[in-house]
């Protein structure tokens, strides 16, 4: 059996632990099932409403014990063991990161996981198949049950993952276990937003309603409303709103469905992230391909997942890539040891160390400067014009260039600072100083220019890059429109060009001295 | 095959901003204790952690028993146990939980390995008792074990007796013994030059990120087959004393402290020759009170090298 699982099978499978969750779980979901004693006035079988409460209940008390519970459990395996120093036997040993990985994100869960398997699961398939009403079901209920286990089993997997992610990142920044455990707040608050999701869609597979409960309203009648409208789908007296599937792009995929698949996305790519970065830990140096690859599926499928169409447009993912290289550079900008040996790497014609030390920050940068270059090819051949030389909508599609090349051109700013603020030994906490270097380039800057001298104005300076306000667009390709603003967009050209020789001159300065000092 | 089981070549780390370790080249030859010496911030633990393959250095090379530990250092954990000096045990398992947890690791068959590494290292006593209950001088024990229970060819300790009582500093010293006699190379750092004395057999002195001396047990033999003599004398020394004395003297010169009443000289340390000498001095009449040879000691010759270096830097 895997050492690592089994030690910490150990330390958490005690009677206790196990007896404790367990009856509190069937106690509840007893609770559940026999508060309920009325139908509601929907009219439905009583199972129905004992099944809603008994979801409830379950999913309640399973939030604390798993995501809760567990997040804490399994994040606990590395605060735990670099705070009582046992950190460096399992950096040791000459174990796989797979089989550390398992045994910690399994192992020290693993009351929650037996529990889960074997009491909460068929409590939750229960209480579905008897919320979920025989009449009028959109597809077999079998398939929606499946789906929804599999979105919970998912949604604890990645939550487990990504806090597990996340605090080993947080102690890999060298900052304190506190630290740590603050960044599980955000963590479970995301992992809220989900579970709350995946309840919502088994919430649209139940809403079905009695023609006794069909209001009159405005001359309305349930002849004329439900029989006769394409609304509605009717079986006997009951009567639901047809269920709207959702999109992945253009494929068309029921909602329950679409959401298990994000859950699924977000699950893989954090137990990807958390094998990466205790191999990290574990010193191996890994060449960048996997985060070439995530930046690349990352926003495009997130792209697709979005109800909104302007994010679904190609600009989407020209703004997820920009944040994911301002989060990775900010990690790597401080480490000037990892930048020294990359150069020297070079310099030795050594390819495939250089490839291991290459930042990934850069890389991040090439897949966007390559997204520019598609869109500079692609968008005009979407682009098109009516006759009476007016631009249509479809002239939106030039406009991507342009923001393409400003996300970009900020993108390089923002590397230059953020690398002058970690460089610069008078900066204690350079973390805090790239928070603050944000906050005031694209939020403080430009609220206090909007307030002075109008819109144009905040626009002039620091083109905000999470915007996405088409009058933005309107005043940066104003040429296109008309010559009177043509001059704004060549002001506009000419600050954040000056921004970026500034910074690039700063730090050319501070790498010399940083240099310098290392060289001593 | 390599008669080393430590090579090091033109090491080179940095922190941020200084340079931890300049140009490290050394060899170790298997079944030797070597004590790594310095003072504090030298870099020596820094240097251990990079030999156990858990810290990545900037440049150079670092082979253990052949595997090059800083592009497979997984691999060479294999070949290598290591114990740092703030380790910690799994407070909430038993010293037999934790062994079988390393065994596992290792791929070891658990029982016997097990066993075997409790007979080796004497934890009988303890070996269902949780660790978080342990003195530090047994959690000391359950340590090593941890670290020597795949049986590594080279062991590496950083300050293994920090922290311990005269009496576990004692049995560490005769398990670092009986380890060596099994064949295993130990690489130990520590503060405490006197007990290093007990095993080692080299000395490696570390300062300011650079190897100033490596002195093996040959060499340091030929050192303190010299050692200092103080004679006390009753009466202030006369100079025809003086140029006896002188002659006696291995570097034919001596030391006379200010009252005359102490005279400090250069001669071989065996205890035939210190007879003679001492004979000699009461032929000549020398009012001899107090005879004290002093021994050459790691401790001696690590001060006479730290002297030296301050010198150059001067």
């Amino acid at each position: 059996m895997n050492p690592e699982f089994r030690k910490h099978a150990k330390l958490e499978l005690t009677p206790l632990r196990l007896l404790l969750p367990l009856v509190v779980l069937l106690l509840g979901a007893w609770a559940g099932w026999v508060s309920v004693t009325e139908i509601g006035w929907e009219n439905l079988p009583l199972e129905h409403y004992k099944g809603e409460s008994l979801l409830y209940w379950t999913c309640s008390i399973g939030f604390i014990f798993t995501i809760l519970w567990g997040t804490y459990l399994c994040t606990s395996t590395i605060t735990e063991e670099v705070s009582q120093k046992s950190w460096t036997f399992m950096e040791l040993s000459p174990l796989s990161t797979s089989k550390i990985l398992f045994g910690k994100l399994f192992g020290s869960t693993i009351t929650i996981w037996i529990i889960t398997l074997f009491f909460g699961i068929p409590i939750l398939a229960f209480a579905v198949s008897n919320y979920i009403p025989d009449i009028l079901a959109p597809r077999n209920e079998n398939i929606t049950i499946t789906m929804f286990i599999a979105g919970v089993l998912l949604w604890i997997v990645a939550t487990h993952a990504f806090a597990f992610f996340t605090v080993l990142g947080t102690l890999k920044l060298k900052l304190p276990k506190s630290a740590a455990l603050a960044m599980l707040i955000p963590v479970i608050i995301v992992s809220m937003i989900f579970g709350g999701l995946l309840l919502e869609n088994i919430n649209d597979y139940t809403t079905m309603h009695h023609k006794s409960n069909f209001t009159n309203y405005n001359g309305l009648t349930w002849e004329s409303e439900v029989l006769k409208g394409n609304n509605y789908e009717v079986e006997g007296d009951w009567y639901r709103y047809k269920m709207q599937d959702d999109n992945w792009y253009d494929f068309r995929i029921p909602q329950l469905d679409k959401i298990t698949l994000l859950i699924a996305f977000i699950a893989f790519w954090s137990i990807i992230g958390s094998y990466r970065i205790l191999r990290e830990t574990l010193q191996y140096k890994d060449t960048p391909w996997v985060w070439f690859i995530f930046m690349i599926t990352a926003p495009l499928f997130l792209s697709g997942v979005s109800n909104s169409k302007y994010e679904q447009t190609l600009e989407f993912p020209l703004y997820m890539m920009n944040i994911l290289l301002l989060l990775v550079c900010a990690k790597e900008a401080g480490d000037i040891i990892a930048y020294k040996t990359w150069i020297r790497s070079i310099k030795e014609k050594s390819w495939k160390q250089a490839l291991k030390y290459t930042p990934l920050w850069l890389i991040s940068f090439m897949v966007l400067a390559l997204y520019f270059l598609f869109l500079f090819v692609y968008s005009p051949l979407q682009a098109s014009f009516i006759k009476d030389g007016q631009f249509s909508l479809k002239m939106i599609e030039l406009y991507k260039i342009n923001s393409a090349l400003i996300v970009l051109c900020c993108a390089l700013k923002d590397i230059l600072a953020f690398h002058i603020i970690f460089w610069w030994k008078k900066i204690r906490r350079p973390l805090i100083g790239v928070v603050v270097y944000l906050l005031i380039a694209y939020v403080i800057a430009p609220v206090i220019l909007h307030t002075l001298w109008g819109q144009n104005a905040s626009f002039l300076v620091a083109h905000p890059i999470f915007e996405i306000d088409y009058s933005i667009k309107n005043i940066l390709n104003s040429p296109l429109l008309n010559n009177n603003t043509g001059i704004i967009n060549m002001i506009y050209w000419s600050i954040l060009g000056s921004q970026i020789l500034v910074f690039g001159f700063l730090f050319n300065r501070i790498r010399k001295s940083t240099q310098e000092r290392l060289e001593r | 095959m390599s008669q080393n089981a430590i090579t090091v070549s033109s090491l080179n780390y940095y922190y941020p901003d200084k340079k931890a370790l300049e140009n490290i080249t050394i060899q170790i030859p298997k079944g030797e204790i070597t004590a790594l010496v310095g003072p504090n911030g030298a870099g020596k633990s820094t240097l251990m952690r990079c030999l156990a393959g858990l810290d990545s250095p900037f440049s150079g090379e670092i082979s253990i028993c052949g595997i090059d530990i800083i592009n497979n250092p997984r691999q060479g954990h294999s070949k290598l146990g290591y114990l740092s000096d703030d380790f910690g045990l799994y407070e909430e398992l038993t010293v037999k939980d934790v062994l079988e947890y390393m065994a596992g690791c290792h791929e070891l068959p658990i029982k016997d390995s097990v066993d075997t590494v409790i007979k080796r290292l004497k934890i009988e006593s303890v070996q269902d008792k949780k660790c978080g209950a342990l003195s530090r001088g047994w959690k000391q024990r359950v340590g090593i074990a941890m670290a020597v229970i795949h049986m590594p060819e080279v062991l590496i300790l950083d300050e293994p007796a920090s922290g311990l009582d005269p009496e576990a500093r004692s049995e560490l010293s005769t398990i670092l013994k009986d380890l060596q006699k099994e064949g295993m190379t130990i690489l130990v750092s520590s503060h405490i030059l006197s007990e290093l004395e007990e095993y080692s057999t080299a000395m490696l002195v570390l300062r300011d990120g650079k190897i100033k001396d490596h002195i093996t047990l040959e060499q340091q033999k030929a050192l303190t087959s010299i050692s200092s003599v103080h004679i006390g004398l009753s009466s202030p020394v006369t100079p025809a004393q003086k140029i006896h004395l002188e002659n006696l003297s291995q570097d034919k010169k001596i030391s006379v402290t200010e009252n005359r009443h102490t005279v400090t000289i250069q001669h071989k340390n065996e205890p035939e020759q210190l007879n003679i000498l001492l004979k000699s001095l009461l032929d000549e009449n020398i009012p001899v009170c107090s005879f004290t040879p002093s021994q050459s000691t790691l401790q001696t010759l690590y001060l006479e090298i730290a002297q030296t270096d301050k010198n150059q830097d001067k």
